[in-house]
């Protein structure tokens, strides 16, 4: 009996202070954030950015972008990646083993042949079968690499060697990119006067958006209900979050959609792990940690400019593949790296970004799983105290609410893409009605990634994709 | 009604004083939580109809403006030339009330000095004299200098922006003092402003900045330079003396893009500088200025260099192709470092006949590694 009662005084305190710990947290990142984006802002409120696109002395970056059974967007894909605004940069497309006709549709579409490309293999990655080139000058920037299929992580690190330049984007391909992206991104490779390992931006939904010639010309709000959550979780996880976690230099995740990376360091770091499905934040841990066993200075810059779109899944099918891989990778960054953990050697890494990882993002869900299946037990025994239960669900209710108006309210001070008439009002329904209809299935997805990660499921899960609507 | 609040505030107080600390406290949470989410949502809709408001209000200014500007330049000839500047004046502040522009308000001058600034950068001649002129007549030149002593630091950098743009030359040493600012971003905008605006000795504070010039801040003055109106470029091996190892690197990246040959024994000296950036910015000057005066040196510390000064030295032959680096090349050929040997092989194959000769007699008795290397080398489409 005593260990019941331990259980349940366990429950009903625990519970509260475990939700008031990640609620303080949130809310201390959401203050910190709203300062440095102000600060941002002001920053950037007059930038010129023409002075890099035109200089001379701009650094050269290669953009690389992995593809496997692209064939019906590529060609299209690879247009819009040839219009950046940039002076001086290559785009690498990897073909990884594409089942499909991606590699013969690129060959025609861009007159492509087969070069004698001396490939540096500083990492081991599948065979590379062939590297073409175009035979028409204006498509000089262009290279594409055919490879044996070894999954993304692997077409990343073909591309990274070889990459001709210092600097080097990591970008999915079927993913818009504003024009500006590159210029905006490696601003802080110039400005900043430590070195500046990495530099991620702002991911956003593309669902139901115009889009025309490669481009986003008008955003919309999405008008099916998931991908609108998705939105809403974006928007709250890009603009409360990542701003503070990047002026404490303490940024673990820069989107596998869009990073900026130091080849040296990603090098030095053995590049992409192909041994897990969270492939981008493993990078940029390992990257921080190869830095701080090197005693470097360093930094990994995050900017809350929206420069990247992307299809947000449209069926639970599909969302719940995704949420059960980033829950898998998550988990596996953290396994792999636990030396890490709470380790002062590693400074605020060790002793807060990779705990508050382990605690707030991994964790939570496992003891929102067994608070819940503990609040039926005790429904069921007829020992739950109500009012308990009821007024903790409330409260926590009411705090991701907050949360969320908070998220929309930085979005309206800051990059305002929701204008139309009814917009607001659908983004604070969306918050309203997230915690009860979507967050129940995050949660369920992530216990999922936890039960297939340890009975071994390794595979990304297909990610069907419906396309953008164009114009 | 009175009998039901009465009992509602007594339920409430009993179950406050009988409630446990969890729910005492998750109570309290509860309605901050709510009260704060009701005054974002009030926040939000009451900063979009403000926004919109002003937006509304901007865009209807600004449109007057424009118009009032486009009569500036259609009438330019009756309204500018052969009249005093108060007749001037009258004209202008006729037409202004004509549009219904209140030139007093400070949202309407700044509008008028954004877009003057806009069409100034893109006319020349008479007509951009005359918009100048207006500018003056307007006081919006005032206005601008007032800025100046503003605290906001963005203030001040949009205020220089402004001086510098419309060249307000009798600013120019209000803007001295910004030009070593602990703010980058001002310091940036006033050295800028400074170049522009100097006409003498635009570059002056070179000499005494002790201040940091990170390269965002190099790209932007050179940025300035390249566009610079009164054209100095001055001879920058004048300041590599500085003790500001930014203003070093800044100066020998402008001697390699201005080709100034005076500064080779400087680019000489600094070829073996203690730095690596400064060390490497020297050698890819010599490159810019593809003098074979370096190579001697470069020879001599290439085997006991760094991988970075060892990339720079080879990148340098590659433009230069003198004969007495040639032995040197097809040794590197052989380096173990991958991108030095493809380097090594690059610059070889520019040398038109021998080198392409050489790497095509080598290729038939190269390794794989080696064989790799000469044929991506061979190969001009990459």
């Amino acid at each position: 009996m005593w260990a019941y009662d331990i259980l349940n005084n366990l429950y009903t305190n625990g519970i509260l202070y475990f939700a008031i710990l990640i609620m303080s947290s949130y809310v201390l990142l959401g203050i910190y954030s709203g300062k440095e984006m102000a600060v941002y802002l002001k920053k950037n409120s007059y930038v010129n950015y023409r002075s890099i696109l035109v200089s001379p002395t701009s650094p050269a970056i290669s953009i690389i972008a992995p593809a496997y059974n692209e064939a019906n967007t590529i060609v299209e894909n690879v247009r819009s990646l040839l219009s950046l605004h940039y002076g001086n940069f290559e785009i690498i497309i990897v073909n990884d083993g594409s089942k499909d006709d991606s590699l013969e549709r690129l060959i025609a579409a861009y007159n492509l042949v087969e070069v004698d490309f001396a490939v540096n293999e500083q990492i081991p990655t599948k065979a590379v079968r062939g590297i073409f080139k175009s035979t028409n000058p204006a498509f000089g920037k262009l290279v594409i690499v055919d490879k044996d299929n070894g999954g993304k992580a692997d077409a990343l690190n073909v591309g990274i060697n070889v990459s001709q330049y210092a600097l080097i984007t990591c970008i999915d391909v079927d993913c818009i990119i504003e024009q500006d992206a590159l210029l905006k991104m490696v601003k802080p490779y110039l400005e900043e006067t430590d070195t500046v390992i990495a530099t991620g931006g702002v991911i956003r939904v593309a669902n139901s958006c115009t889009v025309e010639d490669g481009r986003i010309t008008r955003v919309q709000l999405p008008n099916e209900w998931l991908p609108r959550f998705q939105v809403l979780e974006y928007i709250r996880a890009f603009l409360l979050g990542r701003m503070a976690w990047s002026k404490l230099n303490g940024l673990l995740l820069i989107s596998g959609a869009l990073g900026l990376f130091d080849k040296a360091i990603v090098i030095k770091s053995g590049g992409y792990n192909h041994h897990t499905v969270g492939e981008d934040m493993e990078l940029v841990v390992r990257m921080r940690r190869y830095m701080h066993e090197h005693k470097l200075d360093y930094k990994v810059v995050y900017i809350p400019d929206p420069l990247c779109w992307t299809e947000a899944p449209d069926t639970t099918k599909i969302l719940g593949r995704q949420r059960n891989r980033w829950t898998r990778g998550t988990a596996e960054t953290l396994w792999i790296h636990r030396a890490m953990f709470m380790n002062p050697k590693y400074g605020l890494l060790g002793i807060l970004s990779v705990p508050y990882w382990f605690f707030f993002e991994w964790l939570a869900p496992i003891i929102e799983l067994f608070g819940m299946l503990f609040s039926i037990l005790l429904m069921f025994t007829g020992n739950l105290n109500w009012q308990v239960f009821l007024i903790l669900l409330a409260m926590v209710y009411t705090f991701s609410v907050m949360l969320s108006s908070i998220a929309i309210l930085f979005e309206e001070l800051s990059y305002r893409q929701y204008t139309r008439r009814g917009d607001l009002f659908r983004l604070f329904m969306v918050a309203l009605l997230e915690p009860i209809i979507h967050h129940p299935r995050i949660v369920y997805w992530a216990i999922m990634g936890n039960i297939d990660l340890i009975t071994g499921k390794k595979n990304w899960g297909e990610m069907t994709r419906t396309g953008f609507a164009t114009k | 009604m009175e009998q039901t609040i009465y009992s509602l505030v007594n339920y409430l107080v009993l179950f406050w004083k009988n409630a446990p600390p969890v729910v005492k406290i998750s109570t309290a949470l509860l309605l901050l939580f709510t009260l704060v989410s009701i005054l974002t949502v009030v926040i939000v809709i009451f900063s979009r109809v403000i926004i919109s408001y002003k937006t509304r209000r901007n865009n209807d200014i600004t449109e007057r403006v424009k118009t009032f500007l486009s009569i500036m330049i259609a009438l330019e000839e009756e309204i500018f030339e052969a009249n005093t500047d108060e007749s001037i004046l009258n004209t202008i502040t006729a037409y202004l009330k004509e549009e219904h522009i209140k030139i007093k308000d400070s949202t309407t001058r700044q509008i008028l000095t954004q877009e003057l600034l806009l069409i100034h950068q893109e006319l020349a001649g008479n007509t951009a004299d005359n918009l100048r002129k207006l500018f003056f007549l307007l006081r919006l030149d005032k206005d601008a200098i007032r800025k100046l002593r503003r605290k906001d630091w963005l203030k001040k950098a949009k205020a220089i922006h402004v001086l510098a743009q419309m060249d307000v030359i009798e600013a120019v040493n209000l803007l001295l003092p910004y030009t070593n600012d602990a703010n980058p971003h001002l310091r940036m905008e006033a050295q800028m402003g400074y170049i522009q605006l100097h006409k003498d000795h635009p570059f002056d504070f070179l000499a005494y900045v002790d201040e940091d010039i990170s390269e965002w801040h190099q790209l932007n003055l050179f940025a300035t330079i390249a566009q610079n109106k009164n054209g100095i470029v001055p001879a920058f091996k004048t300041w590599l003396n500085s003790k500001n190892e930014y203003v070093i690197v800044f100066c020998l990246k402008m001697i390699g893009h201005y080709t100034q040959l005076d500064a080779i024994s400087d680019l000489l000296r600094f070829m073996q500088h203690p730095d690596v950036t400064i060390r490497c910015a020297a050698i890819f000057a010599l490159q810019k200025l593809e003098t074979e005066e370096g190579v001697a040196t470069a020879l001599t510390m290439f085997d006991t260099a760094d991988t970075d000064t060892k990339q720079a030295i080879l990148n340098f032959f590659t433009e230069i192709r003198a004969e007495s680096v040639k032995p040197f090349l097809k040794k590197n050929l052989f380096n173990d470092d991958f991108n030095l040997a493809l380097t090594a092989a690059k610059a070889l194959n520019n040398y038109p006949d021998s080198g392409r000769a050489f790497l095509e007699e080598l290729l038939p008795e190269t390794d794989n590694r080696m064989h790799k290397i000469i044929k991506h080398a061979l190969d001009n489409r990459i």
